[in-house]
């Protein structure tokens, strides 16, 4: 009988957590993810492609689990006239026919493999580490001291075709020429 | 203090959480609208519980990736374990390993937590793992997490010198059809056939069904031992993502293995210990059902909960063991610069003994709660560079009652390439069933002499000591670095005197003995090409104990002290030597082992320094075939003397095997 209301007080107890979350989980600060997603955005317009075959830019994440929330309010935005489709897929050669891929691995060992595959199509790939543009990856968004900081890798940029407009340079922490 | 009391404080808890909620309140500017300049300028929260990002804890931890396993060779996840620094993987048999943590190590190892998916696989009735039933297939597993040092406070009780976290992969990410084969001259024959498909555009499964065939290990003489064994397994795993912040997960294995195995009897009055060939089996199964939830600004929920059954007609005491286990997670950040997680659990389990002329239990059949509470809260006392994470778990066991178990972290990051933790924590193994009710004849008779269990033997402690410095210098070298002082108190002993006159004389198991150890370990990656990498560890340890009271028990003094190597290292090089061709060595050196049998005997173990090679040919992309070489320096060499139960060791021999795996 003891051991009965042990567990009946504790599925109330969550039942009763879970309730109230649910009902609570709108409001939000600005996460690292809003502001990552935000900066991919701002991204499309600061690059143009070598043949911009439609008018749309496609976007894929490369990573586990489904599209996030601060990816979903992207897609199907315009910029510059051109309307942004996201998606999100753990299949590598999904990504192949992208203008832009966010890679969410940080594993260097994994993400070396995945740039190798990518290194020769003309997309811009963003990681979100340190050595992500050395080891051949477009461009590195991170956070440093709480505040977004980027660089680039222009050699791998240039060697696909792809340009990339100097205000983008400017603002980049480091240009790997 | 009792269940209830508990239920009252987690109320409490939750409620002054939502007190705070109210602060939660943040900007719901369209972020998407700024220009760049202005982006770059937003103060941003630094917290993400990626795992991937594990690596940047206060805590010393390793991950074991897929693919060092799959690069590895190895066939057993205790082998796989070999890679992690601090922690120490023996063979006792060919089909049982004692595998510890920051030393203390024996196949009944108590103070280490192995969880798999948020299961644990410690044994409650002796306190330790049975690893030879832990055979998921290791293309399954994404990774396995080896954190160094005592979890408990975040993990739950017996994490004391380390908590081992396996982590098996999605079901979305096991698509399509695998088949792997093989066999060789100590793994004698293998195959595993796993299929995964997607049932809609949002939901997973995949199934698998396995069988390994296990050669024995040698005896001192170079003859096979009688020790061969077998697994059968089976299971599926379904991954569905019910909406876009919510996921489902259902999973369950079933197996059933069959176990040769030699037992010592040791007697007072014959001179050699007697030997007894017998088959002894083991099956079980769990499922498991886990619902998470994704909340805005990287925060999570999570409700799980598990069954799991096994048994095992072990010789000395055939068992069954039933667990029902419910565990509920919440992890949230608020004001920016609090990252809390915090945690209710439940657990149920039952068991069965069968008693034997050897060991028998007061009591045939108990059962046992468990209820836990846990709160951590990382506060960013200067963002993105120094955290102060401060946490406690409190427990209620129906053996020692109410443990807590804090801890307090402090972890600067002053450059991205740098960062520098400590840690004080404390941490405790609760007794075992075994420890309070069993009455074991140790040494057969008569004369002969039984452990007899103590209802007043209570937890084992540790206090914890704990630094790091994790340095990234420059790119594609990293540098992990890890030292510790543990202070342990009433740990584990036996008090009582052998009288040979008598015909039974009786040892009571005691919370006689304290001592400390230190120790450090070393681990780094570089990768000075991208077609090689090199992986190092190393580990350094030293244990002193001490008897208290009137114990005598110089066996488990110096099996404490002495089980675990000095010095134990790995260094493994993998070369890509074309896209197709992999090559990959493994170095491993493991110092002496002092261990004492039952009579006080010395049955030391020589270090041992051995080589594993493995080549892989990848034609296409979906077929890979590789021929692995273990323990290639000597014919043969002994890695662990049993201890609690009286297995006889087998050696460990050279071998050879070739595997194919398909994917389509």
């Amino acid at each position: 009988m003891k051991q009965f209301i042990k567990i009946a007080g504790l599925i109330s107890l969550i039942l009763m957590i879970l309730s109230v979350l649910s009902s609570q989980a709108e409001e939000r600060p600005i996460s690292e993810s809003q502001v990552k997603a935000a900066f991919v955005f701002n991204v499309a317009h600061y690059v143009n492609w070598p043949s911009p075959n439609n008018d749309t830019i496609l976007i894929g994440i490369l990573g586990k689990g489904s599209l996030g929330q601060e990816w979903q309010k992207l897609s199907g935005k315009n910029m510059n006239g051109k309307k942004l489709t996201i998606f999100k897929s753990n299949d590598i050669d999904e990504m192949l026919r992208c203008q832009i891929v966010f890679i969410e691995e940080s594993n260097p060992q994994k993400v070396s493999r995945i740039l190798q595959v990518l290194r020769d199509y003309p997309l811009v790939t963003i990681g979100d580490f340190s050595s992500f543009t050395s080891m051949g990856g477009t461009l590195n968004v991170s956070l440093l001291h709480n505040h977004i900081s980027f660089s680039i890798n222009l050699a791998q940029a240039r060697a696909v075709g792809i340009n990339i407009s100097s205000n983008l340079l400017k603002l980049a922490t480091e240009v790997i020429q | 203090m009792n269940g209830s009391r508990l239920i009252l404080t987690a109320i409490f808890t939750f409620s002054l959480l939502f007190q705070t909620s109210e602060l939660y309140a943040a900007p719901d500017d369209d972020i998407l609208s700024l220009p760049l300049e202005s982006l770059m300028n937003l103060t941003v929260t630094s917290v993400s519980k990626r795992p991937q990002q594990l690596t940047n804890a206060a805590a010393a931890v390793f991950v074991i990736s897929e693919e060092d396993i799959r690069r590895s060779g190895a066939t057993t996840i205790a082998d796989a374990l070999r890679m992690a620094p601090g922690v120490q993987v023996a063979r006792v048999d060919s089909s049982k390993w004692a595998v510890s943590a920051r030393g203390l190590n024996s196949r009944f190892a108590n103070k280490l937590l192995v969880l798999q998916d948020g299961r644990s696989l410690y044994t409650p009735l002796f306190s330790g793992v049975y690893w030879e039933v832990q055979d998921t297939p290791l293309e399954d597993i994404e990774r396995i997490e080896v954190i160094r040092g005592p979890g408990a406070a975040l993990w739950g009780a017996n994490a004391v010198n380390g908590v081992i976290n396996i982590i098996t992969k999605s079901a979305e990410e096991t698509k399509g059809g695998l088949v792997s084969a093989g066999g060789g001259n100590a793994e004698t024959g293998f195959a595993t056939l796993r299929y995964g498909t997607a049932i809609s555009d949002s939901t997973f499964l995949r199934f698998y069904g396995k069988h390994n065939e296990h050669a024995g290990g040698l005896d001192k003489a170079g003859n096979r031992a009688y020790d061969s064994w077998s697994m059968t397994r089976g299971g599926f795993r379904l991954d569905s993502s019910l909406s876009s912040s919510d996921t489902l997960t259902f999973q369950g294995d079933y197996y059933d293995g069959k176990f040769k195995e030699t037992y010592q009897s040791y007697s007072l009055i014959a001179p050699l210990p007697t030997n007894t060939k017998v088959k002894d089996g083991g099956s079980g199964g769990n499922i498991i059902a886990r619902w998470q939830r994704a909340l805005p600004s990287d925060g999570n929920l999570s409700l799980q909960l598990y069954y799991d059954h096994n048994e095992r007609n072990m010789l000395v005491l055939p068992q069954k063991l039933d667990t029902i286990d419910i565990e509920f997670q919440h992890h949230f950040v608020f004001q920016n610069n609090h990252d809390v997680v915090w945690g209710v659990g439940y657990r149920f389990s039952r068991d069965q003994v069968s008693n034997t002329d050897t060991i028998f239990f007061d009591r045939e059949k108990d059962h046992h709660s468990l209820l836990s509470v846990f709160l951590h809260d990382e506060i960013a006392l200067l963002p993105g560079t120094l955290s102060l994470i401060v946490g406690s778990r409190f427990e209620n066991n129906d053996y020692s009652g109410f443990e807590v178990q804090p801890n307090i972290r402090l972890i600067w990051t002053p450059t991205l390439q740098h960062s520098v933790w400590g840690a004080i924590t404390r941490a405790v193994r609760t007794p075992s069933r075994g420890e309070q009710d069993l009455h074991y004849h140790i040494l057969t008779g008569p004369p002969s002499v039984e452990y007899t269990g103590n209802k007043a033997f209570k937890s084992e402690e540790l206090l914890s000591y704990e630094i790091g410095y994790r340095l990234e210098p420059v790119q594609r070298l990293t540098f992990d670095i890890a030292a510790y002082y543990n202070d342990y108190s009433h740990l584990r002993v036996a008090t009582g005197t052998v009288d040979p006159t008598k015909s039974v004389s009786s040892m009571i198991v005691s919370n006689d003995m304290h001592g400390n150890s230190y120790g450090a370990e070393f681990s780094a990656e570089w990768a000075p090409i991208h077609w090689w990498r090199l992986q190092s560890a190393y580990s350094y340890q030293h244990i002193a104990m001490y008897l208290d009271g009137t114990s005598t028990d110089m066996v488990n003094k110096s099996n404490a002290e002495l089980s675990t190597p000095k010095h134990q290292v790995s260094l493994r090089n993998g070369f890509d030597l074309s896209k197709q061709v992999t090559l990959d060595i493994w170095l491993k050196g493991v110092g002496r082992l002092e261990q004492l049998n039952i009579l006080s005997q010395p049955i030391s173990v020589p270090g041992y320094v051995t080589m594993d090679v493995r080549i892989a040919w990848k034609p296409e992309r979906n077929l890979e075939m590789s021929i692995v070489g273990q323990n290639l320096f000597t014919s043969q060499h002994s890695e662990f003397n049993s201890d609690v139960v009286n297995t006889q060791n087998s050696e460990v021999a050279r071998s050879v095997y070739g595997k194919v795996a398909w994917k389509f």
